[in-house]
């Protein structure tokens, strides 16, 4: 059994369907990446997994199991007693996630007193030295900490029960290169070491490749492409994840120029019907724009929500090419 | 840019706080003709018998009070005092506290230095304590009054309304304003200033509460002019003469005027405060 | 002294130089106005025709009343800072000893009704700013507008014939009983006397002073609910209690801004609990001797009044600058 499952879920604020049906797994110990550019529901994923949906989110469908347990029917005690010791969260790295008025010692015995008995003293200070933090800064309270600092510091906060699943938001947004390669290589190492599966939302492919051993892509809150990272990059199966490919220097191409997908995501109030892709996809054909479109598996495990997923191979070859690209839809 | 937003009253309680304004409005315009007996007039039963301190009932609606005058009768002309100071004055606060505000921070500098001390000061002053000394010291009457609650209450709306034109000053209407040579003065009242109306009769509305209770209070300690009838000096002869745990009707109808009217007062200052900081609707 | 102590004095000096400026505008102002305005000290005796003329020219000369303004004012001056408040008119004792006993019973009503308010507004604005239930927000919403809206003497009076004249368990105003005699074991504990007189106008004042902090305390909890550290709390699995003192921790800023401006507003409120209760302190002295045109007295009880509101107000802004860790290392 998988350690996440998601089925079927489906998210919607107000008149908006933010996240349509999607499903996806994670076993112990791997890590997936989820990339989609912003409105695309990657946020609202990992917001809805961990039960944290502002007032006016709601869950229509599906079902998000850790251990085949649904977290959403679960009582408040029980997701409660969960929450961190299962399934642990790294915020965005421009959030003011952290308490402003206590110190981070009292916000990791606050965390402590919350599951487990017993001091978090030393655990505190064993993980702060462990993100290379020292422990004099435990003292200290979240606006004296500087960003890449704040960051390492949720890290740390996020090991504190050896969770096995982490969430990490966007964690190297808005830090710069040298504290997201930080941050990174401190992940990485986490992960390493605790055997811990990790669900990492970002918008940048170039860190999500590098990171994790498999990639989602979320189109208009629908996921459209899943698959081992080396797959999806190398060899892109949905015309959307091509043109993000092609939007992205190669350094192994390094003449060849980025190029941009024209157009805008649909408005998701209400949904499109059919694919929500067609209006701005290259390939599309008459039933791209009639007909709702479902998941296929490709021989190489991959599922792909595309119509002409089976000719994946040579609508990448087409994709490589910028005339494609410029007449749309 | 909001004008019409502001008569069109969003919330429910908006329109009922709208509707006892009105109410107590025409009452006190309609008072004269109202009134059943002359509030001043001693009243008797029979030949020679005071009518004092009578129970509601029969001739006198809300009975008499300890000097055997018609209570009904105070209420009525009584609003007119309590209502038009409060309106009066609520109109001077916001008057000096707008000009004051749009002046300090438009001209910044050592203008906005020397009027931001002066509304300091005036914080730093208690209100109601202050007022008694001045009103007591004047001779008593409304005007006095109406000047002793509007010389200090303006310090809110100063600080309010500054903030506001700080931030709107730097806009891109106003610079092309000034590049097309509008003067000082036009763009201060013909551009900045309809932005800032929200806010402005928002504190309107405030000042009325705030003057309604001042100018009680005042009359209630007996500073009142004691040529007229206020809602506040109807409870000052009531509390000197020994009535208020006598006479129920006496203490009760003058207490529940200056409360209904202040919460119509907040209640309309509710919505126009939805309008003028959209986020608290959430 | 280290960069953030020489800051933290700095600014302790500016605050400081602040308030002894608006104290002395004050001083001036007052002075002033008992100057400009109509009768002067002997006016009063004139008036009950108990002295002739010459008389009066004596005692002006006496009072110094016919010195140039500007040294009149200079020798009030000198006088307040030594402490010397001038004989009250109608007393004929220094001032200062009728204003200390004074002071002491409006502190005594004051300090705890202004504690018992900001808690209980803290706690009840917390509670009705984060649970969303649409009845509880009705009830707050209908409460504070209606506690906001009361005349505070009016709340006084309600209060006295409700619970004294009514139901007789409280006296009816005063600060003791006269020829008090304990006869239970409760009432021989010191203090018993005093305390009974001090339920009502506490309680009158309480429901005065508690509407705005519990309103400011719901609208800043309202805003904490929205705000990033609030989710990851939730998100790490502290209980709803934890997550809930965490957010009122945070909103609870501007409650303690507002306090300074809360006892100016207090002090209006006080001087009309003062009289509704007959309760001696400043705020009935004031009003009374202003009455009698006893001016040094009223003089010098309003100063006191001021004078409290700027310390306060200096305390208030010093606690928030500690409470803040944000500020304090500004």
């Amino acid at each position: 059994m998988s350690l996440l499952a998601i089925e079927d879920l489906s998210v919607r604020y107000g008149r908006t369907e933010a996240l349509r049906a999607v499903s996806l797994a994670l076993d112990a110990g791997t890590s997936l990446g989820l990339v989609g550019e912003s409105g695309s529901g990657k946020t609202t994923l990992a917001l809805a997994l961990l039960g944290l949906l502002p007032k006016a989110g709601r869950v229509t469908r599906g079902r998000v199991l850790i251990d085949g347990v649904d977290l959403l029917t679960l009582a408040p005690e029980a997701l409660r007693r969960r929450r961190w010791v299962d399934l642990a969260y790294v915020p965005q790295g421009a959030m003011n996630a952290l308490d402003p008025v206590s110190d981070l010692r009292h916000q990791f015995e606050a965390t402590q007193r919350a599951h487990r008995d017993g001091n978090a003293k030393a655990r505190a200070a064993e993980l702060f030295a462990r993100v290379g933090l020292d422990e004099s800064w435990l003292r200290r309270f979240p606006h004296e900490f500087s960003g890449g600092m704040r960051q390492r510091a949720t890290i740390a906060l996020a090991m504190l029960f050896e969770p096995r699943l982490l969430v990490a938001d966007e964690p190297t947004t808005g830090l710069d290169v040298l504290v997201q390669r930080q941050v990174l290589d401190l992940l990485r190492e986490a992960r390493r070491e605790r055997r811990m599966a990790m669900l990492f939302v970002s918008h940048d492919i170039a860190i999500v490749a590098e990171l994790c051993e498999r990639m989602a892509v979320l189109y208009a809150g629908e996921l459209v492409e899943i698959g081992a990272t080396a797959d999806v990059l190398d060899s892109p199966a949905h015309p959307y994840t091509m043109g993000l490919r092609r939007a992205v220097p190669d350094i192994r191409f390094p003449d060849r120029t980025t190029l941009s997908i024209d157009g805008a995501p649909p408005s998701l109030a209400p949904p499109p019907k059919a694919c929500a892709f067609a209006p701005r996809c290259p390939f599309a054909q008459p039933r791209c724009h009639a007909e709702p479109v479902s998941a296929r598996v490709l021989p190489d495990g991959r599922h792909v929500a595309c119509h002409r997923a089976s000719e994946a191979a040579a609508l990448w070859v087409e994709a490589q090419a910028p005339e494609t690209w410029r007449r749309a839809g | 840019m909001t004008e019409r937003g502001l008569l069109r009253f969003g919330t429910p309680s908006g329109r009922i706080g709208l509707a006892m304004f009105a109410a107590f409005c025409l009452v006190a315009l309609a008072a004269p003709w109202l009134l059943p007996y002359d509030p001043l007039a001693i009243n008797y039963v029979g030949e020679r018998q005071l009518a004092r301190l009578r129970p509601p009932g029969g001739a006198f609606l809300l009975g008499t009070n300890y000097y055997g005058r018609d209570i009904l009768s105070q209420i009525l002309i009584g609003s007119r005092v309590s209502i038009g100071v409060g309106l009066l004055s609520a109109l001077i606060i916001v008057f000096i506290g707008t000009n004051v505000g749009l002046v300090a921070g438009y001209y910044r500098g050592r203008i906005d230095a020397l009027l931001m001390r002066l509304t300091d000061i005036a914080f730093g002053i208690p209100f109601f304590p202050f007022a008694v000394l001045l009103v007591a010291l004047l001779k008593p009457s409304i005007w006095n009054i109406i000047i002793t609650i509007s010389c200090l209450l303006w310090r809110s709306v100063a600080r309010v309304t500054r903030a506001q034109v700080l931030s709107l000053r730097e806009r891109a209407f106003v610079r092309a304003a000034r590049v097309a040579g509008a003067s000082d003065l036009r763009i201060m009242y013909v551009h900045i200033f309809p932005n800032i109306l929200p806010m402005v009769l928002l504190y309107v509305a405030i000042g009325i509460a705030y003057a309604v209770l001042s100018e009680a209070s005042l009359s209630f300690l007996g500073f009142g002019d004691p040529q007229v009838v206020s809602w506040g000096s109807m409870l000052y002869d009531a509390y000197t003469t020994g009535s208020i745990s006598r006479a129920w009707w006496w203490t009760l109808p003058p207490g529940l005027c200056i409360t209904l009217f202040v919460i119509s007062v907040f209640l309309i200052a509710r919505d126009w405060e939805l309008i003028a900081n959209p986020r608290l609707a959430t | 002294m280290s960069a953030e102590a020489g800051r933290g004095a700095h600014r302790l000096a500016a605050r400081l130089a602040q308030s002894l400026l608006t104290i002395w505008v004050l001083v001036t102002l007052i002075w002033l106005m008992f100057r400009l305005l109509p009768g002067d000290p002997t006016t009063a005796l004139l008036g009950t025709g108990q002295l002739p003329p010459d008389a009066i020219q004596r005692l002006r000369k006496a009072w110094a009343l016919d010195d140039p303004w500007l040294v009149q004012y200079l020798r009030y001056l000198a006088n307040l800072v030594v402490g010397d408040l001038g004989l009250s008119f109608v007393f004929r004792e220094p001032v200062m000893k009728i204003i200390a006993p004074a002071l002491v019973n409006t502190l005594l009503l004051m300090v705890p009704a202004v504690t018992i308010s900001v808690m209980l507004g803290v706690v009840l604005g917390a509670r009705l700013g984060w649970r969303r239930g649409a009845l509880s927000e009705v009830a707050g919403n209908i409460i504070v507008l209606v506690l906001r809206s009361l005349p505070a003497f009016w709340i006084g009076i309600i209060v006295l014939v409700i619970f004294s004249y009514t139901l007789g368990w409280f006296p009816i105003g005063g600060i003791r009983t006269p020829a008090f005699f304990p006869e239970t074991w409760i009432e021989e504990i010191p203090g018993y006397d005093v305390a009974r007189h001090l339920v009502l106008p506490v309680l009158a004042a309480v429901l005065y002073f508690v509407a705005d902090p519990l309103m400011i305390m719901r609208t800043a909890m309202l805003e904490a609910r929205t705000e990033d550290f609030v989710a990851y709390a939730q998100a790490r699995g502290l209980s709803d209690g934890d997550v809930m003192r965490i957010a009122r921790a945070n909103a609870m800023l501007p409650v303690v801004t507002y306090v300074g401006i809360m006892v100016s507003f207090a002090f209006g409120g006080q001087v009309l609990l003062e009289v509704v209760f007959s309760w001696p302190g400043m705020g009935r002295l004031m009003v009374n001797s202003v009455l009698q045109r006893d001016y040094p007295v009223a003089q010098a009880a309003f100063l006191l009044m001021a004078v409290l509101v700027v310390g306060v107000n200096l305390a208030v802004d010093l606690a928030y600058a500690r409470l803040d860790p944000r500020i304090r290392d500004d």
